[in-house]
């Protein structure tokens, strides 16, 4: 088999490939892409950034599935520029891929929806094939510290309610100087409430965070359980 | 890749391949997300992964661009000729021999 065979075979035996489901988030996290649309309209940066959302478009439903049939054991809707909470298709993929219950669908957020109900009616749609993984870095009073913008205490109850309705609930929290504080606190919190607590080492010091020296990463960002 | 060549051209296999294909905003595969950023386009527009017969909705299959000569030189660098690698790659997921 050749180099480039095998690598194509271990991706589609292995692998969740990310989508960018759209353009759209509302978030200003400092060290994200979308943060760079802050930058001098002169930069190259900016220009770059404002380029490709303009050329950005919402990923076709049949591209999704052409990607969610190819890959053995499913996909992730998470990207680099956008939150999937905001893709129009997102309910019909949902349907359309529930039904293939050996595969996963993750869902990466960090972008509240507009309330409680919409997360209600979601939530119906999805069975055990779909995982919800949502970004809160601190409690409900911390968290939108660096995800900026963030309707951080409807983030919380939509994690609470998804385990309420038996769904697959996972909390990523990425450990700053400022949230350090409430690691034992977010503990609880998830214990008392089923949800699968995972802290993130990250090396995204800047924009008016940073990470406490004994978090950082041995290399790029490390994902660790609830027993830190 | 689940594995790489050391300096003496051994196969070594990798513990910890995190990264998977990535698909952008404008329809296109990359390596992975991390080659997705303003900073790096370039360099894998230059690679030609941004040729409009590359772009997902123009393929039947998804082999057909993995697969693509494009995808195979690209692996080709960075097995065999690392440091004609992306800067991001080596960056990220570049490895040196002890």
């Amino acid at each position: 088999m050749s180099d480039i065979e095998s690598f194509v075979e271990y991706q589609k035996k292995y692998k969740l490939p990310n989508l960018e489901t759209s353009t759209r988030c509302p978030l200003r996290c400092p060290q994200c892409t979308r943060a760079k649309l802050f930058h001098p309209k002169t930069s190259s940066s900016y220009r770059e950034t404002t380029s490709r959302i303009y050329n950005g478009f919402d990923l076709p439903l049949e591209d999704a599935i052409k990607m969610f049939n190819f890959f053995d054991k499913g996909v992730m809707l998470c990207g680099s520029l956008s939150d999937p909470v905001y893709w129009p298709n997102l309910r019909e993929f949902i349907k359309k891929t529930s039904k293939q219950v050996n595969k996963k669908v993750q869902i990466h957020t960090s972008a509240h929806q507009k309330n409680l109900e919409w997360y209600r009616d979601i939530f119906q749609t999805c069975n055990s094939t779909v995982t919800w993984i949502f970004g809160a870095d601190g409690l409900s009073d911390t968290s939108m510290t660096y995800r900026i913008g963030q309707n951080s205490k409807l983030i919380f109850d939509a994690m609470i309610l998804g385990k309420e309705m038996r769904l697959d609930i996972v909390w990523h929290y990425i450990i700053f100087d400022y949230n350090v504080n409430q690691i034992e606190d977010a503990k609880k919190l998830a214990s008392d409430n089923g949800i699968k607590l995972q802290f993130i080492k990250s090396n995204r010091t800047g924009g008016g965070v940073t990470v406490p020296k004994n978090y950082k990463p041995k290399r790029n960002k490390e994902i660790t359980n609830d027993t830190l | 890749m689940p594995y790489y060549y050391n300096s003496k051209g051994d196969k070594v296999e990798k513990q910890d391949v995190e990264q998977s294909i990535a698909y952008t905003a404008d329809g296109y595969l990359l390596p992975c997300c991390w080659c997705d950023a303003p900073s790096t386009r370039k360099d894998f527009e230059k690679a030609g992964f941004y040729k409009e017969k590359l772009q997902l909705s123009r393929n039947e299959k998804i082999e057909d661009i993995l697969l693509s000569q494009e995808w195979a030189q690209f692996i080709e660098t960075v097995l065999y000729k690392a440091n004609f690698a992306p800067r991001c790659c080596k960056e990220k997921c570049g490895y040196a021999d002890e």
